[in-house]
């Protein structure tokens, strides 16, 4: 029983740091232009679906060569979408947002479904495995998450604080106006924040293709998830995205001990309303 | 700016002409249906010649239109492709050999979206073209949503659902169901597991949705019945992370489990498992044999996995191999279930109506209500008071990621 | 602005007008069967319109609404006998509760945590609808489940069900109207325009927004309980998040906070679909790329087009005038 309970507690700390990627990666995006970003499940998606099925399955391009390759690809495409998509959608109000982004994530999956086809594949001999100590185990394909999860957060906390396009990031996210007097130039800025998040998703959907397969609804469920994340760390605060994932992560695995396992899904969403409802500011009581 | 306000009007326009067509459909109708139909039809055609096969010239006279109803968009994309291609290869092969009752077979394909209202358009916008007859909906939530439909518009519909409950709740002498249902693979693979594999404690892995609830059931049931102890564990759709139930699985201590669940949760299954430690034999539904699901997965995951389906390409009799070799030329691809269920039920329509003599949709019903031992890639098809075709089920061993022909199981009702 | 009124309610007028004469010239089930799918769309997004239409409250949680309706009147009639026209009154009830009950969490932040908790609420009921298989049917729903009678005339045919809920719908949107031009209604849009002002003037805006979300709930309810007796069987496949959505794009089409709005988006979106279906294999993409550019470019919705054509007109005859 004890080292079920370990074991629950190491898997939720591995789809944790799934959903904490996913919470920083729509928090950035939310910062610099304001709109919640309701595409990024499908933008994880597509990143996965360029690096396996264009670079890796089509192209049959080394693993290193792919993740380069599909990372410029998605800048390029992220250029794209900031400048005919968020950044006129950064002065509407939130319905827009909202339903311009969600129709931008169905876009995408027809778009994959036409041009990738529909049949799921997977990557073969990427991040397969697992290493067991003991008798808990972990696949690689998590420990990978979790460095890469680590890595993103130190070199995002680094770019913001020390560097010039981060702190006129963070000046963005603090006030759109204020900036723009100060001469920031917004739009670069925000086209700089969407590419950060778009390669972000593109690291999550190669870092998950192990572990979900590619196909076209793979990270439905994570994208919730990860809005959840967000909220509950601590809205618009990245290191909080971290600490929400984790807390979402490891609940629902307990859970699964309590409840029939269907209804484990339910705890992110009940964790969500109830940190609402009680302490919107989320458990690091930091928002932007 | 200007340019944005020109967009925005041609868009506009666009979207209020949408309107105007809508409100003018009235009269408009029948020229606007005609036009959908010619379109698909064009699609099909284009997708052949592409394909450098030609197009039936053998038979001649007015073509009989087959509706079919498949999920091409939405959440089970791979299903309605199959669907299609299935369906329209069966199409290709009866025109060249010279049509059914000297006439051409035509297919009207639309898309159901793998949603209620969007299928409920789907089989309504099939009636009014006029067809003979339907095949699909796949889906057992939306077979059961159109049954309706088709009882009101009187023709046939052959339905690849299996849902138990196409059975136990309605009584649509319309409605034909093509695939072995899930009592009788379920009760398939609960036998199997208990006299074959002799396990005494069974653990139950599902999908929630009805494909894996429907089992569920059937299979306690058999196990209640034969006084086997057994433990149950679900999953929902779209879930990522098994890894609490794999562990109340192993805990439990069961020295075997049954999985019935769709495509991608079966590979997330087959990995957890084997990640987990989880090693006693695996029986499961017939998703774990579609090579859909073997290409996800690596073939030691699969070790000691076997399937209950209706269809395997190992299965060495001449008419599946045909089969099989006949549409890798077309597609370049294996066929899988789906391909198989509607090309079977597409022959299945041919052989009625030329038993009917007839198009009359009355009399093809008649005729398919009379069907007894049509020979098809996926079985022999054989219709019994609940117009089931299918009774018995084929059980697969995985060997090295593949599925291997073990042995045809008839299950007599 | 009275008179901008008075040409809406003879658009409305003739929009009704025009759906009831429809099937008098077709009888084909399809069409039939879009136009109830549309009426009932419009009940639904007539609600919707009070929370995210006039108070700018987006609200993602109509798809889980309407699922309650629809379970509520459904498992009532079916299983217990009742008839539908109580369980709907106790769907709409249902709808006040959930309206209450809900409204009050999520009404207490600002802005975009409404979206996520309704979102969330939608999810938790879907999982509970997929589930609770003894009571919901689960993913193989609930089939037979019954239709009615208005008094002698009994509703077995989907023409007859759609005039009942045409009648429905032109009670509801007149309803809607009354509330529109109430001192509700003004409290709404304030509540979008300037809650800074409500404040100032000692009224609650929590309260008000209660109230919208409240009515948003009970139209919800209804219309779900209205399809389930249309459609005969509900499954809880139909209520995902994508169904909530396609309520926020009719009112967006439409364009928000607008009756004559919501009308013209329930038509538009429930047939674009169906009509497009001659692309082929296309047809979802160009649906969703149409919706995407209404949403960067027409924001608000297509009866804006009107008001800029005769705008258009006015300038360019006024010009005229001048030379």
């Amino acid at each position: 029983m004890g080292s079920i309970i370990v074991q629950l507690i190491i898997s939720g700390i591995a789809m944790g740091f799934i959903y904490a990627l996913v919470g920083i990666e729509y928090t950035l995006i939310w910062n610099a232009s304001g709109v919640l970003n309701f595409s990024h499940d499908k933008l994880i998606t597509l990143g996965a679906y360029i690096f396996g099925g264009t670079y890796i399955v089509g192209m049959q391009l080394g693993f290193v060569e792919g993740i380069l390759l599909s990372i410029v690809t998605v800048a390029v495409i992220g250029i794209i979408i900031a400048k005919v998509i968020f950044i006129p959608l950064r002065n509407l109000t939130m319905i827009y947002t909202i339903m311009a982004t969600v129709m931008l994530g169905k876009i995408i999956v027809e778009a994959i479904r036409l041009y990738w086809g529909p049949v799921p594949f997977s990557v073969p001999g990427f991040l397969v495995g697992t290493v067991k100590i003991n008798n808990i185990v972990i696949s690689i394909a998590n420990i990978v998450i979790i460095i890469a999860a680590a890595i993103c957060v130190c070199a995002l906390q680094l770019f913001l604080y020390k560097t010039k396009p981060g702190k006129a990031m963070r000046c963005v996210a603090q006030n759109r106006n204020a900036s723009q007097i100060m001469g920031i130039d917004v739009k670069t800025v925000m086209i700089i924040t969407i590419i950060i998040s778009m390669v972000i998703c593109c690291l999550i959907g190669i870092l998950v293709s192990p572990l979900l397969n590619i196909s076209t609804t793979m990270s439905n469920m994570i994208g919730l998830k990860g809005f959840a994340a967000g909220v509950i760390g601590g809205f618009g605060y990245l290191p909080g995205a971290i600490v929400g994932g984790l807390v979402i992560g490891i609940v629902e695995n307990l859970a699964s001990m309590v409840f029939p396992a269907v209804y484990k899904d339910i705890a992110a969403f009940v964790l969500l309303v109830a940190f609402l409802l009680v302490r919107p500011k989320g458990i690091t009581g930091k928002t932007r | 700016m200007k340019k944005n306000k020109l967009l925005s009007m041609i868009i506009a326009m666009m979207l209020a002409a949408s309107m105007l067509v809508g409100c003018s459909g009235t009269a408009a109708e029948e020229p606007a249906d005609a036009d959908a139909a010619e379109t698909s039809e064009e699609d099909a055609g284009e997708e052949e010649s592409a394909d450098g096969e030609e197009t039936a010239e053998a038979a001649e006279g007015d073509p009989i239109l087959i509706g079919v109803s498949a999920s091409i968009t939405g959440s089970a994309p791979t299903n309605g492709m199959r669907t299609e291609q299935g369906a329209q290869m069966a199409v290709d092969e009866i025109n060249a050999a010279g049509g059914v009752l000297g006439r051409p077979l035509e297919l009207y394909v639309a898309d159901d979206g793998g949603v209620q209202d969007t299928g409920i358009n789907a089989t309504n916008l099939i009636a009014s073209q006029g067809v003979v007859a339907q095949v699909g909906p796949t889906l057992s939530g939306l077979a059961l949503a159109v049954e309706g439909l088709v009882a009101e518009a009187e023709y046939p519909v052959l339905v690849g659902a299996t849902s138990p409950k196409l059975v136990t709740t309605m009584d649509n002498p319309w409605v034909f169901r093509v695939r072995a249902s899930d009592t009788i693979q379920a009760q398939l693979a609960a036998t199997y597991a208990t006299e074959n594999l002799g396990c005494s404690k069974i653990g139950i892995f599902t999908n929630s949705n009805d494909y894996g609830s429907g089992a569920r059931t059937v299979i306690e049931e058999f196990l209640t019945e034969k006084g086997i102890e057994f433990v149950t564990e679900s999953h929902n759709t779209g879930d990522t992370d098994m890894t609490g139930q794999v562990l109340r699985l192993i805990d439990a201590g069961v020295d075997c489990v049954i999985v019935w669940t769709d495509d991608a949760e079966t590979a997330l299954a087959a990995r957890q498992f084997y990640d987990l430690g989880l090693d006693v034999p695996v029986i499961g539904s017939t998703s774990i044999s579609t090579p859909q699901v073997n290409e996800l997965c690596q073939p030691e995951w699969l070790d000691n996995w076997y399937s209950c389906t209706d269809f395997t390409t190992s299965n060495d009799s001449e008419i599946v191999q045909t089969f099989v070799q006949n549409f890798n030329e077309k597609y370049g691809e294996d066929p899988e279930l789906y391909a198989v269920t509607y090309y079977s039920a597409v022959y299945l329509l041919k052989d009625a109506i030329e038993r009917a003599g007839s198009v009359d949709s009355a009399a093809i019903r008649d005729a398919l209500a009379e069907t007894d031992g049509l020979e098809v890639p996926i079985g022999t098809y054989r219709a019994n008071d609940m117009r089931e075709m299918i009774h018995g089920g084929t059980i697969c061993k995985m060997v090295d990621g593949k599925a291997e022909f073990l042995e045809y199981v008839l299950v007599e009702d | 602005m009275k008179r901008i009124a008075n040409r809406q309610y003879l658009w409305i007028g003739a929009i009704f007008v025009v759906l009831a004469l429809v099937p008098l010239f077709i009888d084909n089930n399809y069409y039939i069967t879009i136009l109830n799918q549309m009426v009932i769309n419009m009940i639904v997004v007539f609600g919707l319109n009070f929370i995210t239409g006039l108070t700018g409250q987006m609200n993602l949680g109509t798809a889980g609404i309407y699922a309650i309706g629809a379970y509520t009147s459904a498992l009532l009639s079916k299983n217990f006998g009742i008839s539908p026209w109580l369980t709907m009154m106790a769907a709409i009830c249902a709808g006040f509760l959930l309206g209450r009950g809900l409204g009050y969490p999520s009404l207490k932040m600002k802005g975009v945590y409404l979206s996520l908790t309704t979102l969330a609420f939608t999810e938790i009921v879907r999982i509970f609808a997929t589930n609770l298989i003894d009571i919901t049917g689960g993913t193989q729903g609930i089939n037979d489940i019954p239709r009615f009678a208005v008094g002698p005339v009994m509703l077995d045919t989907n023409t007859k069900y759609f005039y009942f809920i045409l009648v429905v719908a032109v009670l509801v949107c007149l309803l809607s109207i009354r509330i529109v031009y109430s001192k509700w209604g003004r409290e709404f849009r304030a509540v979008r325009d300037n809650a800074d002002a409500i404040e100032s003037l000692g009224l609650d805006i929590k309260k008000i927004k209660i109230r919208a979300f409240t009515l948003a709930a009970m139209y919800g309810t209804l219309g779900g309980a209205l399809y389930a007796h249309f459609n005969s069987y509900i499954t809880s496949l139909s209520f995902t998040t994508d169904l909530s959505i396609n309520y926020v794009i009719i009112l967006m089409v439409g364009g928000i906070g607008s009756i004559l709005g919501n009308m013209v988006g329930a038509v538009v979106v429930t047939l674009l679909p169906e009509l497009l279906r001659f692309l082929g294999d296309y047809y979802q993409i160009t649906y969703c790329i149409l919706v995407l550019i209404s949403a960067l470019f027409l924001p608000n919705g297509l009866v804006s087009i009107y008001g800029k054509i005769t705008g258009l007109l006015n300038k360019g005859s006024s010009a005229e005038g001048g030379e």
